[in-house]
């Protein structure tokens, strides 16, 4: 059997973690024109809520999940009502908004490592079998099959909700001109809580995900983080289509890249991919659209 | 009428503004006089010979398992030679056994802190990088940790309780060839020094005994991602993979590669060995897993710090903790005998050190101030690690 539809199978598993995390940094990013570094602590802490519930607490597997999901949402609105609503009321600017959302990573990151412990954990109990399926000569277990039609599904409905319904096109509108969106009527505050709601509990789902594929840690958002906005800058920024793309076609050069250079080099190539299209192509593969 | 009223308010107002300001003056005073009054006892107390030893460990992430009970090896170590007031521990984190988290560790226990001598770091990589900092000043550092064999020559004040990897690294490597397993893959941690170490023992070990190398493979310190490179292990037709890293990353590779349908046997480091949480990670894949450890010695010492340990915090004494106890109990005794300067210290740790019965076995320092210390190999039965022959 040969090694590359393995490392495909690797390379579309990398992709689709990565994009889970693209898609909601987008979402956001579409509807506030602003990196919400938070995002990535956000992610960590739906899989630290499964943990919490479904781990020690023993409740249900498809509760702790629903709380979990439910749970960064929250936490996403939440940051949202308190921290960057009043600042951009006061016009701050990009970058006030960008250091206050780092803030706001390393307070999450920090409660986290209090209530947890700093300790790696994984949500998968040794006593769950893990299914394996062969795919055109690659294993995936049931967990990464589960993350890939995942990331695909919320695609799809992100998208659907975009062209065909009124809050995908009121996003746009206010992702095109804020102050504009305002005078015809919308309520833009409303609708910006709304939208860091849906991109937190995407975000949720990603932690809850990677916690069943290899674990957790308190400071495991940053590299997701890293991914997601390399992933979306790659792909457009603010693109729905372009995250996903991106992060797969970033899933393919590192696993490419482990295979052909070496292991150590897997960050490097990310980040270098990265400089790349940020000279040549800032505004992404497919661009903000 | 009304104007004498008011005329009095005003002068009792005045008058209590002074009383207030009499007041505020005498507490000035006194906090003035209380704060230089101890700020001359502490300076006489720091020439009255206060030991000062501070500590780097790794406290937050995931090898904090090792730092916390290296913390509290010293911690008991300093309470049973009856030196809790004469002895100020400082501890500071490393944040995750990185050289650079070390460096700034040390500068600040060095410079602000003063202190006698360092009680670690536990990482070969960050022990290298600290010893240019402690060497100039005769700082010594006793370590129960920081495996690599390249410590030996980075200093004259380097002490270590726990001995080289490299007799265990050939334990298992020798084990593994007479089990049968002939094309070994390697895959290993490549930012910690010890471990590449270990892997090239290892290496050489396997070669030695007539096996061949197929494969080597590295990743990063944060991977937790193996997949590629275990494809290519998959590909190379190995039948026994040496897994060179910490506890976290060679127990996801082995349940990564296990369910990649990777049937071959795996090899761990002593990193995993009496780690509680390697299992929490790894679970049911880390069955049948070999892996070097240090010889747990069937003696008085062994036994009573064991359950010592258990009875003061509660919990077992994990990896590393019996050589962190000696390292400290020795220091202690040798800054005892000797004196509180650096070759002072030198000298008492090579006088003490001798035939010493520590927790975790018999130490003599050699002149490079290490240990030797025998090996065996362990393989995971049923969740936990038993000696196999």
């Amino acid at each position: 059997m040969g090694i590359i539809p393995q490392i495909i199978a690797n390379s579309i598993i990398a992709g689709a973690i990565y994009a889970l995390v693209a898609l909601g940094f987008n979402l956001i990013y579409r509807a506030t024109n602003f990196f919400n570094l938070a995002h990535g602590a956000v992610s960590v802490v739906g899989g630290y809520i499964v943990f919490g519930l479904y781990r020690l607490l023993g409740l249900p597997l498809w509760i702790a999940i629903i709380c979990g999901v439910l749970g960064s949402g929250v936490v996403g609105y939440v940051l949202e009502k308190i921290l960057f609503l009043p600042l951009r009321k006061r016009k701050s600017s990009q970058m006030v908004l960008i250091v206050a959302s780092l803030g706001a990573f390393t307070i999450i990151q920090a409660v986290i490592a209090i209530i947890f412990s700093s300790q790696f954990q994984t949500l998968f109990d040794s006593s769950m079998e893990t299914k394996l399926y062969q795919i055109g000569g690659g294993i995936i277990t049931q967990v990464q099959l589960i993350i890939l039609i995942a990331a695909l599904l919320i695609m799809g409905t992100l998208a659907w909700v975009k062209e065909r319904t009124m809050f995908g096109k009121m996003v746009s509108a206010i992702s095109d001109d804020a102050v504009v969106a305002r005078i015809v009527g919308i309520n833009t505050n409303k609708l910006i809580g709304r939208v860091f709601f849906i991109g937190s509990a995407i975000a949720g789902f990603a932690g809850i995900m990677i916690g069943f594929d290899t674990g957790l840690e308190p400071t495991m958002g940053m590299s997701l983080l890293m991914k997601g906005v390399i992933a979306a800058i790659v792909g457009g920024v603010g693109n729905i289509y372009g995250g996903v793309l991106g992060a797969f076609l970033l899933g393919f050069a590192e696993n490419f890249g482990v295979w052909q250079v070496s292991g150590e080099w897997k960050d490097a190539i990310a980040f270098a991919i990265l400089i790349l299209f940020l000279i040549f192509r800032p505004k992404g593969i497919l661009g903000k659209k | 009428m009304w104007h004498c009223e008011v005329n009095k308010l005003i002068n009792q107002f005045v008058t209590m503004q002074k009383k207030i300001k009499t007041v505020l003056s005498i507490i000035v005073v006194a906090l003035v006089l209380w704060g230089g009054y101890a700020m001359a006892t502490n300076q006489k107390g720091l020439g009255n010979q206060t030991i000062t030893i501070g500590a780097v460990l790794p406290l937050s992430g995931d090898l904090a398992v090792y730092g916390e009970g290296a913390k509290n090896a010293a911690i008991m170590a300093i309470e049973d030679a009856g030196m809790k007031d004469s002895v100020k521990f400082i501890v500071e984190d490393d944040k995750g056994c990185a050289p650079v988290g070390g460096v700034s560790a040390a500068q600040k226990l060095l410079n602000v802190d003063k202190v006698n001598a360092i009680y670690g770091p536990m990482c070969s990589s960050e022990a290298l990088s600290v010893a240019p900092l402690t060497e100039p000043l005769k700082i010594p550092m006793v370590i129960g940790a920081a495996t690599s064999k390249t410590l030996s020559g980075a200093g004259n004040y380097i002490f270590r309780t726990i001995a080289s990897d490299s007799v265990r690294a050939y334990a298992v490597a020798n084990y593994a060839y007479a089990k049968g397993f002939k094309k070994a893959a390697f895959i290993f941690d490549s930012s910690q020094d010890a471990l590449i170490q270990e892997k090239n023992d290892a290496k050489e070990a396997f070669m030695k005994a007539g096996g061949e190398t197929v494969l080597e493979e590295s990743f990063g310190a944060k991977d937790v991602d193996f997949k590629t490179q275990l494809s290519k292990i998959k590909n190379s037709g190995a039948d026994v993979i040496f897994v060179g890293a910490f506890y976290k990353p060679t127990a996801l590779i082995i349940k990564q590669a296990r369910q990649m349908n990777i049937n071959v046997q795996f090899v761990g480091t002593d990193e995993s060995v009496d780690v509680k949480e390697f299992f929490a990670v790894g679970g049911n894949y880390l069955e049948g897993v070999i892996a070097p450890a240090m010889v747990k010695p069937d003696t008085e010492e062994a036994k009573s710090f064991k359950a010592r340990y258990k009875a003061r915090f509660g919990i077992d004494a994990t990896i590393y903790t019996a050589e962190g106890y000696d390292a400290m109990a020795l220091l202690l005794k040798a800054i005892k005998t000797e004196g509180l300067g650096g070759d002072q210290i030198k000298a008492g740790l090579l006088k003490v050190g001798n035939n010493y019965p520590g927790a975790s076995g018999i130490i003599t320092f050699n002149s490079k101030g290490d240990v030797e210390k025998p090996a065996v190999v362990k393989a995971v039965k049923s969740g936990v690690f038993e000696e196999v022959k």
